[in-house]
């Protein structure tokens, strides 16, 4: 078994494969990446950590038959770093590698392709094309409010809902929430909305980043399915309920701020220099302004006024300022509008005049 | 100031101990740990080596001369360690004032706890208990309304001894040892007082203070007229702010059976919780620590949503935890669990500022049941409210 292949094509593979990767399992074999020949042109590059799993079909000249595992990190450092256009690679006796560019040699220890797991089929899932920038975006106003506490799976993915025209994604993490619509023309027809990991995400994301125009979709429970530019990619959804986040957004909060999307974000980070995720920022509201301040008796304390158009009766409230910048962050609009209840009641932030996106925050109690 | 009830807690022949527990042969069997080398060290003696003679910091070579059939044992810091810190948790759940020494030694303040915890001597005799059957060891207490008597009182009885000195037996306890029971008293000291005629720490009580203060210059004078009188009114210290709060156990045999780990685990996660809201704290991480029965070290940690005191919440993220890891008896002792343990931290104070949920009442409903399960257990002891599968079968 031995395939020659330009080294922009191989890394092309290779550099997902790497990041899907295992190499904390307890199986050694998901640190490795498979090489399989298919025919005498095509090479099949195929990753997984049982969750997300990588297919790529990429072009090269074959010599025999079969395939080898070698590791995924080792095989995509060695090649980034080869100094000519092409490489060879060859099975050779006991599963070694033999990796040859230019002058350069190098063997790998390798593992037999017949213990490599499976990866999910997709052929007779029915794909639809969708517009890849689209769904980057989504995934973009979403994946930062996506839980980390493992023990909260149902959390650790974000919510995908889709009608064929119109789709939507919502995350949580129990302290915020961040929900976008957007027209998905193609989308998948679900009858209820899937949850993709947060990993799965972070790969679909880097897939996207090499694909113009459209990609193909697919969702066959309990996987989800995307295609292009010769990569295919099987995602496991997390197969629980997402809480009923319609519940969680105020609809009646009776403060209304209209304030500048820059100065709030600005005010926020030099807030953030006397504060900690832990302490919080104080947001007051004033006539015609709105106060941020923060204090922390190992630092010292800090105080701002910003212009803003201020609708309700005087109130402050507590932020981890993190949030707040998380959410600001997304929005491209000149200003943006902050509904605030009580004082320890959810708050909302939108961009002003769209109604696409928005992020919910709950309060710190200082 | 009210009477002081000072415990002093220290384990016999710690190191050595660990090797016998661990070891079933040497039981019975004069066991020095230590480096063998020709400059090798006595950093522990069982007691059966004790008769010949030999004592810690002793040159090796000297023990071995007076003890040649004594059997040399390399430490292994890692379980003195563990059984360390099972043995300090243990402490810490009768006072929040412990005061370690050194990793084998502690006071111990339960001044104010009788009715809580009853008699000094149940608490001391409890602690005893505890220390046999969870780490495996035996402990020595000394009780005397003062560290300084507690500690010599500890040692009166050794080993497994249990002593205590009331506030008016102290001076009859303290005035026939001789000087150099008091401490500051080396060798030099001791030579010093030797030759103004004092052997007895009696002889030091009834000696004019004046006189010693310009012997030993002011300090040290006033300060053996003070110890050898009684009195001592340095406190029991405890409390530096704990980087974690822990419990684990070693069973009394390998486990495969992952409901009675589980069930382990809940009980050390329902003390991690009281501990933790007994010193008003939350934790931000919760960790899981395995050891296998063929010694390999597991530790799986996970960085919370929500900071906790919730026992409940604690024991879900270590149950996840575990139930990643391989245990399985088909898999010889890689696959059985000779200890469990879990701790909490990244601590913040319960009243400082929090981050609102947005179930929040469901959030604070686990913390203040945990509140109530203390109070319960304050007033009527551990046994006044248990998990029904913490129950033993009646016989």
């Amino acid at each position: 078994m031995q395939f020659k292949i330009k080294k922009t094509e191989f890394l092309k593979g290779l550099r997902l494969a790497q990041s899907i990767a295992d190499r904390k399992s307890t199986m050694p074999m998901l640190a490795n990446v498979l090489l399989k020949l298919e025919g005498e042109n095509q090479l099949l590059v195929v990753a997984t950590d049982l969750n997300v799993s990588l297919s790529a079909h990429l072009q090269s000249k074959n010599t025999g038959e079969g395939g080898i595992t070698v590791g995924a990190k080792a095989l995509h450092d060695i090649i980034t770093n080869l100094p000519g256009e092409d490489v060879e690679v060859k099975r050779a006796d006991n599963n070694w590698a033999e990796i040859r560019s230019g002058k350069v040699k190098y063997r790998l220890v390798g593992m037999p392709d017949r213990d490599f797991p499976k990866v999910p089929d997709p052929t007779e899932s029915q794909f639809q094309n969708v517009d890849a920038s689209t769904l980057r975006s989504m995934i973009d106003h979403t994946l930062f409010s996506v839980s980390n506490d493992e023990t909260r799976f149902h959390l650790n993915g974000v919510l995908f809902e889709s009608d064929g025209d119109n789709s939507r994604m919502v995350s949580t993490d129990g302290h915020r929430l961040s929900k976008i619509d957007k027209a998905l023309a193609g989308g998948p027809k679900l009858t209820a909305g899937v949850i993709i990991p947060k990993k799965g995400l972070l790969e679909i994301k880097r897939t996207l980043d090499g694909i113009a125009g459209n990609c193909e979709l697919a969702i066959k429970t309990p996987f989800l399915f995307l295609q292009g530019n010769d990569i295919h990619l099987a995602v496991k959804l997390i197969e629980s309920q997402f809480p009923r986040y319609e519940a969680v957004i105020p609809k009646n909060n009776e403060r209304k701020i209209t304030v500048d999307r820059g100065l709030l974000l600005d005010a926020l980070k030099r807030a953030l220099l006397m504060s900690s995720e832990t302490r919080g920022v104080k947001v007051s509201l004033g006539e015609g302004q709105l106060m941020i301040s923060s204090d922390n008796p190992d630092i010292g304390e800090v105080k701002e006024e910003i212009e803003a158009q201020v609708s309700g009766e005087e109130v402050s409230v507590g932020f981890n300022p993190k949030y707040v910048v998380d959410i600001l962050s997304q929005i491209s609009t000149e200003t943006v509008s902050v509904e605030i209840g009580g004082e320890l009641d959810p708050v909302v932030i939108r961009p002003s005049g769209e109604l696409d996106f928005l992020g919910v925050v709950m309060p710190m109690r200082i | 100031m009210a009477l002081r009830h000072i415990l002093h807690v220290d384990l016999d022949a710690f190191f050595a101990s660990v090797e016998q527990r661990d070891n079933p042969e040497l039981r019975g069997l004069p066991v020095l740990v230590g480096g063998s080398g020709g400059r090798g060290v006595v950093a522990a003696a069982s007691y059966e080596a004790r008769t010949f003679g030999v004592h810690s910091a002793m040159p090796m070579s000297e023990a071995l001369r007076r003890c040649p059939k004594a059997i040399i044992v390399s430490p292994t810091m890692g379980r003195y360690q563990e059984a360390s810190t099972a043995f300090f948790s243990i402490l810490e759940d009768f006072s929040p004032l412990v005061e370690g020494l050194s990793v084998d030694e502690a006071f111990v303040d339960i001044s104010g706890t009788e009715r809580l915890l009853g008699s000094p001597r149940d608490v001391a005799r409890e602690i005893k208990r505890r220390v046999a059957s969870e780490v495996g060891l035996i402990a020595s207490v000394g009780i005397a309304p003062t560290k300084f008597v507690a500690k010599i009182a500890s040692d009166i009885r050794k080993p497994d001894g249990l002593c205590i000195i009331g506030p008016t037996e102290v001076l009859a306890f303290l005035h026939p040892l001789p000087v150099k029971r008091l401490w500051g008293v080396g060798a030099v000291a001791q030579e010093k007082l030797a030759g103004m005629g004092l052997h007895t720490i009696g002889d030091v009580a009834n000696y004019p203070q004046n006189i010693l203060e310009k012997k030993f210059g002011v300090a040290q004078g006033s300060h053996l007229y003070a110890l050898a009188n009684g009195h001592d009114s340095r406190s029991v210290t405890g409390g530096h702010e704990a980087v974690s709060i822990g419990h684990e156990q070693t069973f009394s045999s390998d486990q495969s059976d992952i409901a009675f780990i589980e069930n382990v685990l809940l009980g050390q996660c329902d003390k991690v919780g009281r501990r933790l809201r007994r010193h008003d704290l939350r934790a931000r991480t919760a960790v899981l620590k395995i050891k296998y029965a063929d010694f390999k070290r597991v530790t799986r940690r996970q960085t919370l949503d929500d900071p906790t005191s919730d026992s409940q919440v604690l024991f879900q993220t270590v149950r996840t935890l575990l139930r990643s890891l391989p245990i399985d008896s088909n898999r010889g002792r890689a696959g059985r669990v000779r200890l469990c343990g879990v701790s909490a931290a990244n601590m913040e104070n319960r009243h400082g500022p929090r981050q609102l949920g947005f179930h929040e009442e469901e959030r604070a409903k686990g913390e203040r049941l945990g509140d109530v399960m203390d109070k319960i257990k304050d007033r009527f002891g551990d046994l006044g409210l248990t998990r029904a599968s913490h129950t033993k079968p009646r016989d």
